[in-house]
C-alpha cells in the first residue's frame, strides 16, 4: 500500500518515460478482511447483506463469503491511475468490466501496461490495459484507461484538465 | 447451491499451524468460482468437519481427496441454524 508520504516525495513520471508493452508498477492491496468491507460497506451506506452479513451471503445468497464491493474497485482503479499520474499529470479515462469475485483473504494486485502513447496539443496521452489480478491469478476487472504525463520540456497538463478538441468525443 | 458435511481424519490438522496453512490461503477454501469450503472443524478426538457448496459432490469428494483426508462420511445438509438464523439451504 502506498503511504500519503510516498506520494509527497514522488517524482513525476513523464511521457518521455514509458514505452508500449511497459508494465507500470503495481499497487498491491491485502490481504483484504470482512472488516474492510463492513467499513466500506458503512462509508458509503451500502447496506447489502452480501457485503457485511456472512451467513446471509454464504447460505441465503450461495456465495463463497461477504464480497468486496463493486463501488470499492472502482474507488481503486481511478486512485491507482491518479497516483500514477501525480504530481502533474491527468487520469483522464477509464473502464473496466466488473468479474471475480473479491472475498476476505484475497490480495489484489492494481496493474497497468502501456498499449498506445501519443501527442496532442503538446500533452502526453499514454492507452493502458489495466485491471485488478487476484492471487490465483484470476482477472476482477479488466479495462482500459487513458492517462496525461507531461512531456519533458513541454508545456504543462492544465488543471482541471481539458481534452485537445481532436480527442473530446473519444 | 447444494451443501455437504464431511467427517473424516487428516493427519496433523489437530496442529493449529498446520491447520492454518491448510485453510487459510483463499484458494484453500475457495476451489473454484462455484465450489467454496464454507466450515472446517478439527474436533477433539482428532476428526476433522468440513462443510462445502458446490455444483455438486464430486467437486467437495476432490478436494477432500487432495486434502489427503481419510472420510468417513459425507452428508447432504437441509438446513442450518446459525447462532439464531436459519436457513433452508436448499434454496440458496
Amino acid at each position: 500500500m502506498t503511504t500519503a508520504q510516498e506520494l509527497r516525495e514522488k517524482k513525476q513520471l513523464h511521457f518521455d518515460d514509458v514505452s508500449v508493452g511497459q508494465q507500470l508498477p503495481p499497487l498491491i492491496i491485502g490481504p483484504l478482511t470482512a472488516t474492510h468491507m463492513f467499513r466500506w460497506s458503512a462509508a458509503i451506506e451500502n447496506w447489502h447483506r452480501i457485503h457485511y452479513d456472512q451467513s446471509f451471503a454464504i447460505y441465503h445468497e450461495g456465495l463463497p463469503s461477504v464480497l468486496g464491493q463493486g463501488s470499492w474497485k472502482q474507488s481503486i482503479l481511478p486512485r491507482y491511475l491518479k497516483d500514477l499520474c501525480l504530481p502533474d499529470g491527468w487520469p483522464w479515462k477509464v473502464s473496466f468490466q466488473h468479474r471475480a469475485m473479491i472475498v476476505p483473504g484475497d490480495t489484489i494486485t492494481v496493474w497497468a501496461t502501456v498499449t498506445k502513447k501519443y501527442e496532442e496539443e503538446g500533452l502526453g496521452f499514454v492507452d493502458l490495459d489495466v485491471g485488478m489480478r487476484l492471487a490465483y491469478d484470476a482477472e476482477s476487472c479488466p479495462g482500459k484507461a487513458t492517462i496525461v504525463l507531461p512531456i519533458r520540456g513541454g508545456r504543462a497538463i492544465p488543471y482541471p484538465f481539458v481534452p485537445p478538441k481532436k480527442l473530446a468525443g473519444n | 447451491m447444494p451443501r455437504w458435511i464431511a467427517v473424516g481424519r487428516a493427519e496433523g490438522w489437530d496442529d493449529l499451524a498446520r491447520f492454518t496453512k491448510e485453510m487459510k490461503g483463499t484458494p484453500q477454501w475457495r476451489v473454484d468460482p462455484k465450489t467454496t469450503i464454507t466450515t472446517v472443524y478439527a474436533l477433539g478426538d482428532g476428526r476433522v468437519v468440513a462443510e462445502c457448496h458446490a455444483p455438486s459432490q464430486a467437486e467437495f469428494d476432490e478436494w477432500l481427496k487432495n486434502k489427503g483426508w481419510k472420510v468417513e462420511s459425507v452428508t447432504p445438509i437441509r438446513h442450518v441454524a446459525k447462532a439464531g438464523d436459519i436457513w433452508d439451504v436448499r434454496k440458496s
